[in-house]
């Protein structure tokens, strides 16, 4: 794999996680804001299914799911689950923007679109949770 | 002295076009943008223009509808952050490329120091910066639309650089772009 392709599989364990994570996070939360946390994990397996296709292609093996992720935030209710969203949310765009100086082409068109994506969804999971400012200067960048 | 010229003509031509058809246009033009050159201007320049001239708007909307203060000074101090690091970027500060000699964040909002005051009493082409600035809408909706749509565009021109530019900058560019997408995200 080149470096390039190692950052990407990164990214992909990062995508696997987050997806784990958003299983926990749905059944916390009521109607209206379960339905962001459905939308935010449908942009996470679009971005892995991206991902796996794309490594595949190039003749490598992505790294699969662990079957389970520890995580970092204990959710017992709705505040900690968008508490939670919002972890993930972070993560996965501090590893996106990892990639990007990486990145060339096609690839890095992928981290930028995964870089602004996740910094919409954390922005949306701040405001359902009432979390202000529910912007970041930076978003992805190392605090 | 000279060397402000290319940064403060880009500012004057900011403030004399509607905001968000500029931003894109400025978006193509340094979306074929490669390594900067010693000889032209930085290909960043645009976006921090585009980051002066969000800054600026932020705190006219804030002085005109105050109770807006709460929800938009958090992102009219992120385009002061931006500055700062695109400042950094462009190895300016230390030149005294901005008039002030120092990076605009650290000026108060609005103060007589801000690039933009600056630049209104310092240079030739100033005189289109007072004479034609493009109005502020009246309505609390219509300002929240117009910081919305200049958050878009603004968005789109990070982004165009952060692909097409160089390698060691996209982590920057890509942080920018992702801000003012989560701008506009909260102005809905």
């Amino acid at each position: 794999m080149t470096t390039g392709d190692e950052q990407l599989a990164e990214a992909l364990r990062a995508e696997h996680a987050a997806i784990f994570g958003y299983g926990a996070i749905g059944a916390k939360l009521d109607k209206a804001t379960a339905q962001f946390a459905l939308q935010a994990e449908e942009e996470h397996r679009e971005r892995r299914d991206a991902l796996l296709l794309r490594l595949s292609q190039r003749g490598g093996t992505p790294p699969a799911a662990d079957p389970v992720y520890t995580l970092p935030v204990a959710v017992t209710d709705q505040a900690s689950a968008l508490q939670l969203a919002v972890t993930i949310e972070e993560r996965v765009a501090a590893r996106w923007r990892s990639v990007l100086p990486q990145a060339a082409g096609e690839d890095r068109t992928m981290a930028l679109d995964a870089l602004i994506g996740s910094a919409v969804l954390a922005t949306q999971a701040r405001r359902h949770a009432g979390i202000s400012p529910a912007t970041v200067p930076f978003p992805g960048a190392p605090a | 002295m000279h060397l402000s010229e290319p940064y403060l003509s880009r500012r004057a031509l900011l403030s004399s076009v509607t905001g968000g058809t500029l931003l894109l246009t400025l978006g193509a033009c340094i979306s074929g943008g490669q390594e900067p050159s010693p000889t032209g201007p930085d290909p960043i320049e645009p976006v921090l223009a585009a980051s002066v001239y969000l800054a600026d708007r932020y705190t006219a909307a804030m002085a005109a509808v105050p109770d807006l203060a709460d929800r938009l000074t958090p992102l009219r101090d992120a385009h002061q952050a931006h500055i700062t690091a695109l400042t950094r970027e462009l190895g300016t500060v230390d030149d005294g490329i901005l008039p002030s000699g120092r990076p605009p964040a650290v000026a108060p909002a609005g103060s007589e120091s801000t690039p933009a005051a600056t630049a209104s009493s310092g240079n030739a082409a100033a005189p289109e910066v007072t004479a034609s600035p493009v109005p502020l809408p009246a309505e609390r909706p219509a300002i929240l639309a117009d910081l919305q749509g200049l958050e878009r565009s603004g968005r789109q021109q990070a982004a165009a650089l952060c692909l097409a530019g160089s390698r060691y900058r996209a982590a920057l560019l890509g942080s920018i772009a992702a801000a003012r997408a989560s701008h506009a995200e909260v102005l809905t």
